[in-house]
Parts: structure tokens; sequence; C-alpha cells
């Protein structure tokens, strides 16, 4: 439990005090209910299709955290990415399987790689398949088109 | 048995010729490829690997036993085993292991690289480990890049080995667990320490993947040594372990496991090269594990000679497609055909006497035994009675052709169900020799023998309706090969009623005729899997769906 402490204490040390890696990153971060809840609100990175939006992800650390990854979610129909699957919001992410994910890194550390990931999608490991194939195509036209798309509807 | 030795001779005779005029006819290069094929099986197995000795123990050790054996227990196994060396294919290499015996060769090749690397036995065991055991592939990649290769293994180049291990208990505040108490700790080199319980719940989830554990906070490797340190005992034997089992599963070409329920064995075929050869003669690789489990190394099935991996696997689903259609057929009881009691089959032997009327008939066919027991045993014989009519298959009559077929197959299977059960009396009968009539334990050995000879030849007579099934009726070979499966059938029966007979003292008195009988299965088994072969191989048998 205490590791979840010091992890709110960073957290909302590091939102208040403005940070430079998180702060671009990050609108918002807090604890739902108790600790082991939290939501995230991060911020389309610039240069990209997500760019001007912002995006709610859903974090809940299992008991064996930190041993185990945190389970990580984007909200449900809200994000067309090719690692998420749009239905779900599951994300494909190697850090968050239970044999890369090491114990040093924190929450901090995850929203940070999928920010990185928004930033460069790996279309050889798809959950949405028509945008990887656009990408693998490299139609940036209909990529930006395609997610648009589905972020104004 | 004289009489019967001559007419198995002549037998043979016919098939070399037959075989020879048609590999002149249509094949002029098969002959000349058998010849060299002799030849190959000509050298001793044993003059080969001299510079790895560590790579042939089973091999030597296998047929050593087999001579023990011969010469000691069962006189007549020397003649076949001339006959043996004789065969066509090259002798198998393999050896059973454990995983442990299979990191134990690891840590000698180690041993053998350390003045290549100059570096310690536990570093060039995470080199190995991150190679997959590969020494080849590391040797390459260590002449090209060094330095480099160390620091992606997580290995500590800066030659300083300061701060690595556990330290003793002191207050310390851990950033994995958050907690502020007195405990040891653990950091390698590059100083990112954390408290013990937390690296041993870290390591203990790992131990499984079969990889390299590193930092918590970076790649620098934790060798065995640190391991074992951090976990007590030797906790790194678990590591290494698992390490070996994706090693198997990568080389599963040259690696199996044993198929048979908790059996530990792992296989290790050497020479692949011999098994394009045993495909081309249509032969299939069969292995037998240190515990005794013998199972096919291509398909990982039973043994399943005469037929080849091709044509077992068509088999089997097509039985497995079927068996709806057929198991009515195939009932486990069946009525006397005289007073129509209903009889079960308790032992191997197709030889019935009804309890209650004491007709003597063919589980079979049905039919008097009398035309059965000393004449040609009519029931391993499809007969085609259609033949002269030239009327295309209909599906029924297809159908009724598998059932003869697969019907003759589940007979020998069960057969050889209730042969294994008589096997488990055979080791009392051994004792009941020693304790009753003071016969000595190794004397007493013909009767396992006996049996072991009784399971191979119904295993090779079981498979062998596989064979028939998908060979060309109307080739002259196939009638060879029925021929064939008459006469073992007749010779495994025989011997098979031999083993049902309980007192010890018919049993030694009966003893010649153990062995001779047991021989003649022997050889007439060896002589249905060869004819078999031959079949696969000239194209006469195929499988097809």
């Amino acid at each position: 439990m205490s590791r979840a402490a010091k992890e709110y204490k960073t957290i909302t040390k590091v939102l208040k005090e403005g940070d430079e890696v998180y702060s671009q990153l990050i609108v918002g971060m807090e604890p739902k209910e108790d600790l082991t809840r939290w939501e995230a609100l991060i911020r389309g990175p610039s240069g990209t299709p997500y760019e001007g939006c912002n995006f709610r992800l859903h974090l809940s650390l299992p008991q064996e955290y930190p041993m185990s990854p945190p389970y990580v979610k984007f909200e449900p129909y809200a994000m067309p990415h090719a690692n998420v699957d749009f239905r779900t919001g599951e994300i494909c992410l190697d850090i968050l399987t239970k044999q890369h994910w090491s114990p040093a890194w924190d929450l901090l550390h995850v929203v940070q790689a999928i920010g990185q990931l928004l930033d460069e999608p790996v279309s050889s490991s798809p959950l949405n398949v028509d945008i990887a194939n656009i990408l693998k195509a490299n139609d940036m036209n209909a990529y930006y088109g395609l997610v648009h798309y589905y972020i104004k509807s | 048995m004289t009489d019967l030795e001559s007419d198995d001779s002549l037998l043979l005779e016919f098939e070399d010729d037959d075989s020879e005029s048609i590999s002149n006819i249509d094949a002029p290069t098969d002959s000349k490829a058998t010849h060299l094929d002799s030849d190959f099986a000509n050298i001793p197995p044993h003059n080969v690997d001299t510079d790895d000795s560590e790579f042939d123990i089973d091999e030597s050790q296998f047929s050593e036993d087999d001579l023990e054996d011969d010469y000691l227990v069962f006189p007549i196994k020397k003649t076949t085993k001339d006959l043996l060396d004789e065969d066509s294919l090259p002798s198998l290499k393999y050896e059973c292991l454990t995983t442990q015996e299979i990191f134990d060769s690891m840590k000698r090749r180690v041993h053998h690289l350390q003045p290549v690397f100059s570096l310690p036995p536990q570093d060039i065991l995470i080199l190995m480990q991150r190679y997959d055991w590969n020494e080849e592939r590391l040797l390459e990649e260590w002449t090209e890049k060094m330095d480099n290769l160390l620091i992606e293994s997580g290995l500590n180049t800066s030659g300083e080995s300061d701060g690595r291990g556990v330290k003793n208990g002191k207050e310390f505040f851990c950033p994995i667990c958050c907690e502020e108490i007195l405990t040891e700790t653990f950091s390698l080199e590059c100083g990112h320490e954390y408290c013990i319980d937390c690296y041993r719940h870290y390591i203990k989830d790992r131990l499984n993947h079969g990889k390299i554990i590193t930092c918590m906070d970076c790649s620098l490797a934790l060798k065995n040594e640190d391991i074992d340190q951090i976990m007590g005992g030797a906790s790194s034997v678990k590591l290494m372990d698992s390490s070996i089992k994706s090693f198997i599963r990568k080389h599963s070409n040259s690696y199996k496991w044993c198929p048979y329920t908790d059996c530990k064995c792992i296989i290790h075929l050497k020479d692949t090269l011999s098994l394009q050869e045993y495909s081309r003669l249509h032969a299939s690789r069969f292995v037998t594990c240190s515990m005794g489990h013998s199972f096919c190394f291509g398909c990982g099935f039973e043994i399943h000679a005469p037929a080849d991996c091709r044509v077992t696997d068509q088999w089997v689903k097509k039985a497995r497609l079927e068996c709806e259609n057929l198991n009515w057929v195939l009932s486990h009881t069946k009525e006397c055909p005289r007073c129509s009691v209903n009889i079960e089959k308790n032992g191997g032997c197709n030889h019935m006497v009804c309890s209650s009327c004491r007709h003597e008939f063919c589980w079979i066919c049905g039919g008097d035994w009398a035309p059965h027991g000393s004449s040609f045993y009519q029931c391993a014989i499809y007969k085609n009675e259609d033949k002269n009519k030239l009327v295309a298959d209909t599906p029924k009559k297809t159908l009724r052709r598998y059932a003869f077929f697969y019907k003759m197959f589940t007979e020998h299977e069960v057969s050889a169900k209730l042969d294994w059960k008589l096997g488990e009396t055979v080791g009392f009968k051994v004792k009941g020799l020693q304790e009753k009539i003071g016969v000595s334990w190794i004397e007493g050995q013909f009767l396992t023998e006996s049996l072991k000879t009784l399971n191979e030849g119904r295993t090779a007579l079981k498979w062998s309706f596989a064979v028939a099934y998908y060979s060309d009726p109307s080739h002259n070979l196939t009638k060879i090969f029925i021929d064939n499966q008459g006469l073992l059938s007749n010779a495994v029966e025989s011997l098979s009623e031999l083993l049902q007979i309980k007192s010890p003292e018919v049993i030694m008195k009966r003893r010649t005729e153990f062995y001779n009988k047991a021989g003649y299965v022997k050889n007439r088994t060896k002589a249905l899997l060869e004819c078999g072969r031959d079949l696969l191989r000239k194209g006469i048998s195929k499988a097809r769906e």
C-alpha cells in the first residue's frame, strides 16, 4: 500500500509543480475511490492526427503491483489507433505484459510510454487492422482522415 | 521346427527375387541405392563420433544390452541379429537425456569455450543463454563485436565488481515497495539497490520464463550465483531447467519429449542426415527412452511399423471419422457359433473354447478352429469375392472393405491389450518357476522374452492392416504381404496360447517350444515389416484420403 501512497504523492507533486516531460502529455490524473484505480487524461501529441484532442485512460493496480504490471485501457469506442482495440480500449504494449514489465517502473512511466505509442504506432502488432494497414501502405492522408473521422463522430 | 524354418527361407528367397526383378524394370537406380545402403549398414555403428564422447552414451549401452541378452538367454536371437545387420537402414544414433543432463553437457561446453572468451564460466553461461545455447552463432558474433556483445548481454565490462551482491541488514528505503525497514538489500554493479524481499518476488516470477533475468532498472544480467545468493539454495537450477526447455522447443527437429504421461525423458537424435534416408525408405524412426517407452520420433505415435508416419496419420484420422459407424459392428462379446452363449474374450489368443458346449472356434471368423490350427490361417485374408466382376467401388463396398481392415486392426489391438494383462502374470510365473522348481531367475527370462516378442509381433500385425488397407489388392506383392500376415498371425496366436499355460511344470517341460515359437515369431515379424516397407517404397501402398 505504501507504494501506491508514494506514487500518489509523486504524481500530485509532478502535476502541481509542472514537469518538463509530463506536463506536455498529462492534462490530469487522479485516483478513483481508492489508490488502486486511476483515471488519466492525456493530450494528443503534436504532429500526430491526435493533436488537439484529449483521451481518457483507465489504470488499475493488481494486488501484486508493482511485481505485476498495471492494467491500462483507453475509454472504449474513443481511441482509433493501430495498437488499441477500438471497442474495448485495450492496449498492445510490451511493457504492460508480465514478461517485460519491471517493478522499477511506475504509473508515470506507463502513461509516458502510452504517449509515445500515440506518436509511434507499431503497425506490425495491430489491434486495429484497418489503421495498421493504412500505416503499412504509408498513406498519411487516409491515416489522418480515418482517425479524424473516428474522433469527431 | 525344421519344417517351419525351411518354409520361411523359401519365402524370403522368393521375396528377394521379386523385389530384384521389379526394381530392375521400373527403377534401375533403386537397386543400386539399396546396395549402397547395405554397405552403409555394414559399418559398425561404434566407430563414428569418437571426438565428443559425452554424446554417445545410450547407443553403445543399447547394443551391449542386446548382446548380453542374446548370449545369456536367447540363443535363437543370434541368427535374427545377423539378419538385422543386413538391414538396409542406417542405424539411428540417438540418446535419452534429462534436462539436467543437457545442462551438464552445456556446462562442459562452457568449460571448453573458456580459453576462447577468457571470461568467468558464469559469464559464458549468460552468453550461451542469450544465444539459445547455440555455440556457433555465439562464437561468430563474438569475433565480430566482442565488447558490444558483452554489453548487449548485460555483462559488466568495467572490470570492477564493487557493489555487487547482498548487503547486510540496514535501515533502507526501497523504491519498489516504498517501505523503510531494516532489511538486507541486493544490487549489481549498476548500483540499483532494492530490498531482498522485492528481489525475491521479482526473481520468483521469472524463473520459469527461461530468459536471462536482469536488474529491475537496467539491462545488467543476474548470474546464477546471484540468483542462488538471493533466493537461497539452488534456485538457479530452475531457471536453467526452463532455459533448456525453451531450447528443446526451438530444436524440435532433433529433440523430442517422450510422449508418455509423466515421462521426463528427452530423445536427442544425433545424425539428422539419416532422417532423409528413413523417409525415402518409408521406414520410421522408432526410439526407446531410458524408461523403456518406445515411440516414433517422427510423429510421436506408438510403434507403427510396417506403416510409415503418413499411413499411420491417415489411418488414425480415418478411424476417428469412421469409428461411430463401426463401433456397433465390433462389440466386445460374441455368441458361440454352436450354442449361442455369450462369450467375452479374456485372453489374447483367438483360439476360443466355449465353456458351455466345448466348441472350438476362431474368434475372428467364427469358424471351426480345426482348419486354422495346423494349416494356413485363413482369417488374415480379405477375400475380394467380386474380383471377377468389374464393378466400380460403391461407397457401401468401400466401407465394407474398410470395415474388414479396421476390424482386423482393432482385433489385434484388443488382443495386444489382453496380452499386456497376460504380461502382468508372467512376472508371477517366473517367480513361480523359481520357487516351485528352483529355476534360476535368469533361466526363467525366456518367458519375459517370449512375451516381448509376442507384443512386437502383435503391434506389427496390427499396423500391417493399415498398410494392407491402402495397398493395391491386385498387385502380386500385396498378395505376398497378406500371406506374410497370415503366417505371422498364425505364429503369434500359437505363441500367445503357449503363454497362457499356468502350471510351472508344464512351462518348463515345453521350454524349447517357447524358444522355437518366439524365434519363429521374430523372423516372421521381420519378414512382414520388410515386405510392408517394400509396398510403401514401390508405391503399391499409398496413403490417401
